[in-house]
C-alpha cells in the first residue's frame, strides 16, 4: 500500500503540481569536460538581486526541492548569499557541483549556510588519468575525492554521478568501491546526451556493447546499476513518460524557464513574470510537452522494440533528432541490453517484473 | 503537556503545503514527512509566537473534534515533532 508521501507525489504528478526546480546559477565552470551539455550564449547572466527575486517566485510557486547547479555553482561569488536566502525561503536544497572547490572550510560553510539535503558531484573515472582527461583539469579527481571526504565529515550526504563513457566504463566497479569507502552513493548513467545546442559529438563517447552487456547482466554490477534486474516500465494509460513540465522545471542563468533541464524549449523568462502560476497553467510549450510525454508512453514506447526498457528522455530526442517523441540510437542500444538481461533472468528464475512489483524508475518522479 | 509552551519550527526544516498536507524535509533525516490535515493545521500554527493553548483553540475552531480528542492528538503530535527534531 502506498504511504502518504507516495500518494501525495502521485497526486501532484497527475495534476502537474511541480515539487522541484533546477536552477542553473551560471554557465561559468572551472572544468572543460569534453561531453558537457551546457552551451553558454554570451548573454548576461542574472545578478544576485535577480537570482534572489527568482527564488522568491519559486517559493511563492510552492516548489519544495531546489537544485542549485551550473556550470559550476560554487564559482559564483554570491553563492552563499543565494544559498542562505534559499534556505530562509524553506527550500530543501541539493547542490550539483564538480567538487573542485570544496576544501574543509568550504564544506563547513556549506553545512552551516546551505545545509543541503544532498550534494551531487560528477565523477568521471576512478583513476586521475581518466577523470582528469575528461575534465581537462589536472588534479581534479584528487580534489573531488578530498572534497567528498570533507563533506562526509560534516555529515552531508553525497551522491556521486557518473556518465559512463567508453573512456571510464571499465572503472565503474572501482568508482563504486571508492564511493563506498567515502560513504557516498554513486549513480551511473549509461546513456550519453548531446549538447544543448544539438551538437552530437558527446554521443560518440557512449560505452561499448561488451560493457553494456556486462553492466546490465553481470552480477558483479548488480549494486552499481542499482537494479538487481533491469525492470521494464509499466506506464498506466494516460500516464506521462517522465516529469518534464509536470513534476518540476528548470531555469538557466539568463532566467529562461524550461520544462526540465534536458528539454530546452523556452516556456518563459522568470525575470519577466510576476508569478509562475499563470505561465505554468497556460504556456503552450508546457501544455504541449505534457501531452507529448503521454504520447511517448502510450504510442512511441508501445510501438518500439524493447520500448518498455527505455528510460526515455524527450529532451535528448528533441536535441538529437528534432523530435521529442523519436527513439534515439543510444536509448535503443541501452534498452536492448536491458531487455536481454531481463529475459535471461526471467528464464533462469521463472519470475517476472509483475511478481517483484518493481518498475523502471521514471525521470522526475 | 504544558499548554503555555511556545514551539518554534527547526530552521533546518524545509517544508511546503500541498492540498492541505504539510510536507516536511529535514536534511539530517532520510525520510520526508507528510502530515494529515489536523497535523498540517498544527504545523502551520507553530510560529514561535503562539502557545500550544492557542494552537489547540485554533484546531477546535477549525475541526469538528472534541477537546479531549484534540488535546490527545496534539500531545502525541508535538512529541513526535520533537522526537524528529522538527520543532524545539
Amino acid at each position: 500500500m502506498a504511504n502518504a508521501l507516495e500518494k501525495l507525489t502521485t497526486k501532484n504528478w497527475n495534476n502537474a503540481v511541480p515539487m522541484s526546480a533546477l536552477f542553473e546559477l551560471t554557465f561559468v565552470c572551472n572544468h572543460a569536460c569534453s561531453f558537457c551539455y551546457n552551451c553558454p550564449t554570451g548573454q548576461k547572466e542574472m545578478n544576485t538581486a535577480e537570482v534572489i527575486d527568482a527564488l522568491h517566485k519559486l517559493a511563492e510557486f510552492n516548489v519544495l526541492y531546489l537544485t542549485l547547479t551550473g556550470g559550476e555553482p560554487l564559482v559564483r561569488r554570491d553563492f552563499f548569499e543565494i544559498a542562505a536566502e534559499a534556505r530562509r525561503l524553506g527550500f530543501a536544497l541539493r547542490i550539483y557541483t564538480n567538487g573542485y572547490l570544496i576544501d574543509e572550510a568550504m564544506a563547513k560553510k556549506i553545512k552551516q549556510i546551505a545545509n543541503p539535503l544532498e550534494m551531487e558531484i560528477s565523477i568521471h573515472g576512478a583513476k586521475p588519468e581518466t577523470h582528469d582527461k575528461l575534465t581537462c583539469v589536472p588534479g581534479s579527481l584528487k580534489r573531488l575525492l578530498a572534497g567528498v571526504g570533507f563533506l562526509r565529515a560534516e555529515g552531508i550526504k553525497v551522491n556521486l554521478k557518473c556518465p559512463v563513457t567508453k573512456d571510464n566504463q571499465w572503472e565503474v566497479l572501482d568508482m563504486e568501491r571508492i564511493a563506498n569507502e567515502l560513504g557516498a552513493r554513486i549513480q551511473f548513467d549509461t546513456v550519453i546526451t548531446p549538447r544543448d545546442d544539438g551538437d552530437k559529438d558527446p554521443v560518440s563517447l557512449m560505452s561499448s556493447d561488451d560493457f553494456l552487456e556486462k553492466f546490465w547482466s553481470d552480477d558483479a554490477y548488480k549494486t552499481a546499476r542499482k537494479e538487481p534486474v533491469p525492470l521494464p516500465r509499466n506506464d498506466a494509460p494516460g500516464e506521462a513518460v517522465c516529469g518534464t513540465g509536470r513534476s518540476g522545471l528548470a531555469i538557466d542563468p539568463y532566467g529562461n524557464i524550461y520544462p526540465c533541464v534536458q528539454l530546452r524549449r523556452k516556456a518563459g523568462n522568470i525575470r519577466e513574470l510576476a508569478t509562475l502560476r499563470d505561465m505554468w497553467r497556460t504556456s503552450p510549450v508546457l501544455i504541449q510537452v505534457r501531452r507529448e510525454a503521454v504520447e511517448v508512453a502510450e504510442q512511441t514506447l508501445k510501438q518500439t522494440k524493447n520500448g518498455d526498457q527505455c528510460g526515455f528522455c524527450m529532451g535528448v530526442a528533441d536535441l538529437q533528432l528534432g523530435d521529442p517523441k523519436a527513439i534515439y540510437p543510444q536509448i535503443a542500444r541501452n534498452a536492448e541490453f536491458r531487455a536481454r538481461a531481463y529475459s535471461a533472468w526471467k528464464e533462469q528464475t521463472g519470475s517476472s517484473a509483475e511478481e517483484t512489483g518493481g518498475v523502471l524508475t521514471k525521470c522526475g518522479m | 503537556m504544558d499548554l503555555s509552551t511556545i514551539l518554534t519550527k527547526s530552521p533546518d526544516a524545509a517544508f511546503r503545503t500541498y492540498d492541505g498536507q504539510a510536507t516536511i524535509v529535514l536534511p539530517s533525516r532520510a525520510q520526508v514527512s507528510v502530515l494529515n490535515e489536523v497535523g498540517s493545521a498544527v504545523w502551520e500554527r507553530i510560529d514561535g509566537r503562539r502557545t500550544l493553548q492557542e494552537i489547540l483553540d485554533g484546531i477546535l475552531e477549525e475541526f469538528d473534534i472534541t477537546r479531549d480528542q484534540a488535546l490527545g492528538d496534539l500531545e502525541t503530535f508535538v512529541a513526535d515533532l520533537r522526537a524528529q527534531g522538527m520543532v524545539s
